[in-house]
């Protein structure tokens, strides 16, 4: 996506919409555990926003940012093992 | 290079003027972000260690957490969120020479982790009137050891942001001289980034 598009009042409620969204999916317990793990990449997704647009790692040398990206990701997905390990 | 470039050349990626493909550039003191590094990498420690814990006992943790009001967390989230929206609209002011701008913003960016410390001692006092301590099981250790050690950061970085703030009100930063100024944003945005982990994996994951 065009690096414009993420002004600072599109990535405000981009961050607003995905915590709703969070909250309401975490009431639905019909979901079960995908309600966790969507929980989680939510999480995710709003670090990612984070990182790019309010550090401004957007705009970083690519290294610098996958370095960031990546350990975000790396985090997320192993927190996502770690609840399907725990189980319900 | 990078670092012979003013502010103004790179043109800030966040400013209602930026140029459409702002130059490539880090922002803030570069050393800084070893500290942000270092940050992210102990939390996610913090994080593993939860729901490795978690993972022990998961229906205390799920019982212990409905002790927990959401509608604070999402309302906290929310208040984090703008507060982030606030410092990018203070550093775009700045860039564009705008200082009683920005000094506005920052003043808002302040009021939002006063709100933010408010609601969370109110949360703890509300625990603690429940007879619900740290002690109380692995839960609670979990739940105010690190929204505490989040809220230290918060607090330092409201205080910095303060410091900053009288900073531009005497024009001590302007748009080619922003990488200390940068540096207190984004440690504000990692207080912002860390509590977007603490709210899903305390208040929300069932």
């Amino acid at each position: 996506m065009d690096k414009v598009f993420f002004t600072p009042h599109r990535t405000l409620f981009l961050m607003l919409a995905i915590t709703g969204i969070s909250f309401l999916i975490s009431h639905d317990s019909a979901m079960g555990q995908l309600a966790g793990i969507g929980t989680l990449l939510l999480a995710g997704a709003k670090g990612r926003l984070v990182l790019l647009d309010f550090m401004e790692l957007r705009h970083a040398p690519a290294l610098w940012r996958w370095g960031f990206e990546g350990g975000l990701l790396a985090v997320t997905a192993l927190l996502a093992v770690l609840y399907l390990a725990g189980g319900r | 290079m990078v670092g012979q470039a003013t502010d103004r050349d790179r043109g800030g990626a966040l400013g209602k003027n930026a140029p459409c493909h702002p130059a490539v550039r880090v922002p803030g003191v570069r050393d800084f972000w070893i500290l942000i590094a270092a940050e992210c990498s102990l939390f996610s420690f913090f994080f593993i260690t939860y729901m490795i814990g978690r993972g022990g006992d998961v229906d205390l943790y799920r019982t212990s957490q409905q002790a927990l009001s959401r509608d604070l967390g999402v309302f906290n989230t929310c208040v984090l969120i703008i507060g982030s929206w606030s410092v990018m609209q203070a550093l775009g002011s700045l860039r564009r020479e705008h200082a009683r701008q920005a000094s506005h913003y920052l003043a808002g960016v302040i009021g939002c982790g006063v709100i933010f410390a408010g609601v969370k001692v109110f949360e703890y006092a509300d625990k603690i009137s429940h007879g619900l301590f740290p002690t109380t099981n692995d839960f609670f250790t979990f739940y105010f050891v690190l929204t505490m050690v989040h809220m230290v950061h918060l607090v330092i970085a409201t205080v910095v942001l303060a410091v900053m703030r009288r900073g531009v009100m005497a024009g001590h930063y302007h748009s080619g001289q922003m990488d200390v100024l940068e540096s207190g944003a984004i440690y504000w945005h990692l207080v912002d980034l860390l509590w977007m982990f603490l709210f899903a994996l305390l208040y929300l994951l069932q």
